[in-house]
């Protein structure tokens, strides 16, 4: 339709090989390490964007999966002598399972019990990385975690492909399910969940399985994250990566795709870029988050569409039913 | 006389003490179009919530083609067939009027999640058939040239219009429209009334709630009034013009004095 | 068991308690009337400390005025906050509303933390480390203070509910919001007002906190996600439920943590509220402020 629409394609092929080719132009490993926060950063938004965006669920759940895939796959490794790859699918496993169970109980709420009790599963899987010291050594965390380092380029190259050979496959899953039937469906069940389900659409179902889809990926994007940090400890549960992943997705759009992308791609560079301090950095994120939600509710990409709404409304005067010329 | 298409009995649904619907029975034929009328807060909103599964009755049983309806969610119900719109006028804003109708119909398409993820021969198949029948539809209410534009910026007639294009497009045994024409100027109603006549003589059953007299009487064989949550009259218009307790009750306390 | 440790405990229980009960009241008050989970209702308690710690060397360490001057400032903040940004909500917005909050907090806590650093600070009050003797119990004085503080403060916030006609309208909009617009209650009016007490409570025992605890910017933080786990457990928008938790919370952990590692300490709260949830969930939410 837009000239926007046309680009994306031949805009999306040079972004992926631009990010195959980074640690090549980089100019630092600095920059390296920041793009993989990027590659992780992203994929965590996007899932909770297909939570919060898609399925309309606000959930905080999201921090307790991102710490549980990370403390998964460092005791797989740790202790039961897991290799890393399938320290990191169990991982993203026991997000899965887990999520079920969760979202099966959780999402008989209503909205604000919902949004409730995904607070208080995080703080429960939190209580448990802080003083079940037997199995999650508590406060010290476990340290001595590491990438695999296959060609052998200067750190972090390595574990930048890593990060990327997740994250670019999760965000074609994301991508296909946004751009599906089941992308839309979430859509019209957040709008209207009446609605949806005179059409013969059981809303739980649906947001079941993005709660559950939303759960594996983000605990392998925790998991991935820790190995590169090497070490996890209960910081990993620090509200601070929860609101994080909602500044993105609020700025990008909620329900939108590229719009999260682009906003987790940039949010993790341009704070680095401007070399501000973490609090001014915070307190611009702050400053955004309440900003957006108050004057841009649907971010940057809803922003857009409503402006592409706004030609059909010129096209067609509303006050004339068009139903006499056909 | 065949089975009805659709079977209430002994509806019941209070509200704190409130006796929103007493006792509400009726059937409807196949084919035809059965009016609901009544006074404000007479209780057919409430009906068309307890026939649907909106709302869980109190007491009574709904069957549909001699099938139990009760205790069904509103989902299960809207697959079994039996389709509704709403009086507050709902459609989804932010997709295109199309998808509007695409989403009206794809759970009862025969494809589950695995088809619409991966685009199989199945999807594809179903999913161009739905597009030919939203066409057919948008035609029909007027709305063709609109079909990509996001619903949100229709106006409200035309909204109404996309909610009952909605209902229609998975084809269902029994369409349930509550208040189609409540706020849509006098010429537009006439609009509307061709597209109903029309999908009737394609062999669509109806149930219509209105307050527009006229509206109901010219489209419809049979109509049912309800008053104070009971049902107070039920049979052809003309019969139902005649009935006195219709006069007192309904006309008496919304129009001027019918005997004029 | 020896009796003088436990009953040693048991008062430092006490007045811990009353304090999380202040917090955690001042939430159930604003879900209650606004039906806002206020997610910067920490950073409220983190800026009562620090201006208890900025205006208690100003005013000669005097105790009892400086906490006066900073619950002062937290009300007259929560009453800024609610103008600039918590009116523009909907009653509908309940999504919204936490990011709102959620942003607010941010700011306020990274805010401090650049204006004056993440390290802690002490304060330092009239009564210095100074004890009070008991019998054979001793119990220092900042937290006594701290706890007949707090008594003092739910005495007036259960006079204020019961007996003004604004702390009546607050019960009244939590109850049945639609029969009290109806009445002529202005919903705005009552909101601010109660904005303007949970944030004052809350300030205030911050600023009680303060020479007990370590004053840092992270402060507010930890113990807001204790005040919602006391708010579950009490049922959202109950404050007679809430602050009850929150004084057996206080009790239960000093206990335990004379007997108990450290760190069980810190989970009870958790473990109690997920047991709520399991065993009432649909209790959860019992929307009413009920103060009698
Ligand atoms: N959720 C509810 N709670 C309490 N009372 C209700 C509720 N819904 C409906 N009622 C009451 O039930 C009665 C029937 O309402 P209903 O909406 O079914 O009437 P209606 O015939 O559709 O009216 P209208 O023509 O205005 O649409 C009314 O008295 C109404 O006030
Ligand atoms: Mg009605």
């Amino acid at each position: 339709m837009g000239a926007l629409d046309r680009l994306t394609g031949p805009l999306v092929a040079a972004g992926i090989a631009a990010a195959i080719a980074l640690p090549f132009w980089a100019p630092s490993p600095y920059a390296v390490y920041v793009a993989i926060n990027a590659a992780l950063f992203t994929v965590a938004a996007m899932s909770l964007n297909l939570v919060y965006g898609f399925a309309g669920l606000l959930s905080f759940a999201q921090l307790g999966f991102w710490g549980i895939g990370a403390y998964v796959a460092a005791i797989g490794v740790k202790d039961l002598g897991l290799p890393i790859i399938p320290a990191f699918l169990l991982a993203g496993a026991v997000c899965a399972v887990v999520a079920a169970g969760v979202g099966h109980a959780a999402l008989r709420l209503n909205r604000h019990s919902f949004v409730v009790v995904s607070i208080a599963f995080t703080l429960l899987v939190l209580t448990l990385a802080r003083d079940w010291t037997e199995v999650t050594r508590g406060a010290l965390g476990i340290p001595g975690l590491g990438l695999p380092r296959p060609f052998g380029l200067t750190p972090p190259g390595d574990s930048y492909y890593v990060a990327l050979a997740f994250s670019l496959p999760a965000l074609g899953l994301l991508l296909v399910i946004a751009r599906s039937r089941v992308g839309r469906t979430l859509l019209a069940i957040r709008q209207d969940e009446s609605l949806a389900r005179s059409h013969g659409i059981a809303p739980r179902a649906y947001r079941l399985f993005a709660f559950v889809v939303a759960a594996a990926l983000t605990g392998i994007a925790g998991a991935i994250f820790v190995f590169h940090l090497t070490i996890v400890d209960p910081l990993i549960l620090d509200i601070y990566y929860m609101q994080t992943f909602l500044i993105m997705v609020i700025l990008g759009g909620m329900g939108s795709f590229w719009g999260v992308v682009v906003a987790g791609i940039l949010m993790s560079i341009l704070p680095e870029a401007l070399r501000f301090s973490n609090d001014l950095r915070m307190i611009l994120y702050g400053l955004l988050l309440i900003l957006a939600v108050t004057f841009m509710p649907y971010g940057f990409a809803g922003w857009l569409k409503a402006r592409r709404g706004e030609v059909w409304r010129r096209a067609t005067p509303a006050t004339r039913l068009p139903a006499g010329d056909a | 006389m065949s089975a009805p298409l659709l079977k209430a009995d002994g509806l019941c649904k209070s509200y704190a003490g409130v006796h929103a619907v007493a006792e509400v029975s009726f059937s409807l034929v196949e084919g035809t179009i059965t009016a609901m009328i009544g006074p404000n807060g007479s209780g057919k909103s409430t009906t068309v919530d307890l026939v649907t599964g909106f709302q869980a009755a109190d007491a009574g049983m709904v069957s549909l083609d001699g099938r139990a309806l009760t205790g069904l969610a509103p989902e299960q119900i809207a697959r079994s067939g039996l389709m509704r719109t709403f009086q507050q006028v709902r459609v989804y804003d932010t997709l295109a009027i199309e998808e509007n109708l695409l989403t009206a119909a794809q759970e009862t398409d025969g494809t589950g999640w695995l088809d619409a993820l991966l685009r199989s021969r199945r999807f594809r198949a179903a999913d161009s058939a739905a597009r030919a029948r939203a066409a057919e539809l948008l035609d029909l209410v007027g709305l063709a040239r609109m079909a990509q534009a996001p619903a949100g910026v229709l106006s409200y007639g035309q909204k109404k219009l996309v909610a009952l294009a909605g209902a229609l497009m998975p084809r269902p045994r029994l369409v349930i429209l509550d208040e189609p024409v409540a706020g849509v100027n006098p010429t537009r109603v006439l609009e509307v009334e061709a597209i109903i006549r029309r999908l009737h003589q394609a062999g669509q059953s109806f149930l219509i709630i209105e307050h527009n007299v006229d509206f109901v009487m010219r489209l419809s064989q049979r109509v049912i009034v309800l008053d104070q949550g009971r049902k107070i009259a039920d049979g052809t218009p003309e019969e139902v013009r005649a009935n006195e307790a219709v006069l007192e009750a309904y006309l008496g306390t919304e129009a001027e004095p019918a005997d004029a | 068991m020896d009796a003088v440790f436990f009953a040693q405990l048991l008062f430092n229980g006490l007045a811990i308690g009353l304090i999380y009960a202040l917090i955690a009241v001042g939430l159930a008050l604003v879900y209650g009337v606004l039906r806002i989970v206020n997610f910067a209702h920490g950073e409220f308690l983190m800026l009562g400390a620090y201006a208890m710690a900025l205006v208690t060397p100003v005013l000669g360490l005097l105790y009892l005025p400086s906490l006066a001057v900073a619950m002062a400032i937290t009300a007259l903040l929560g009453v800024v906050m609610f103008e600039l940004l918590f009116a523009r909500l909907k009653e509908t917005d309940f999504e919204r509303s936490i990011l709102v909050t959620t942003g607010l907090s941010i700011i306020l806590l990274h805010g401090v933390q650049w204006i004056f650093s993440a390290s802690g600070r002490m304060v330092d009050t009239e009564f210095g480390f100074a004890g009070v003797e008991i019998g054979d119990i001793r119990i220092t004085a900042t937290r006594l203070a701290a706890g007949v503080v707090a008594l003092g403060a739910f005495l007036a916030l259960w006079l204020i509910l019961t007996r003004t006609q604004f702390g009546r309208a607050m019960r009244a909009i939590s109850q049945n919001r639609e029969a009290a617009l109806m009445v002529g209650i202005p919903p705005r009016k009552v909101a601010r007002n109660a904005m303007m007490l949970a944030c004052g409570l809350c300030g205030l025992a911050g600023a009680a906190l303060a020479p007990v605890y370590l004053v840092q910017p992270i402060m507010g933080q930890a113990l807001l996600f204790k005040a919602f786990a006391l708010v579950i457990i009490g049922g959202l928008g109950h404050l007679q439920g809430a602050a009850i938790a929150a004084v057996i919370l206080g009790v239960v952990e000093s206990l335990a943590g004379g007997f108990l590692t450290i760190v069980w300490q810190e989970a009870i709260v958790f473990v109690a509220m997920i047991l709520v949830l399991l065993l009432r969930p649909q209790g959860l939410f019992a929307t009413r402020i009920r103060v009698g």
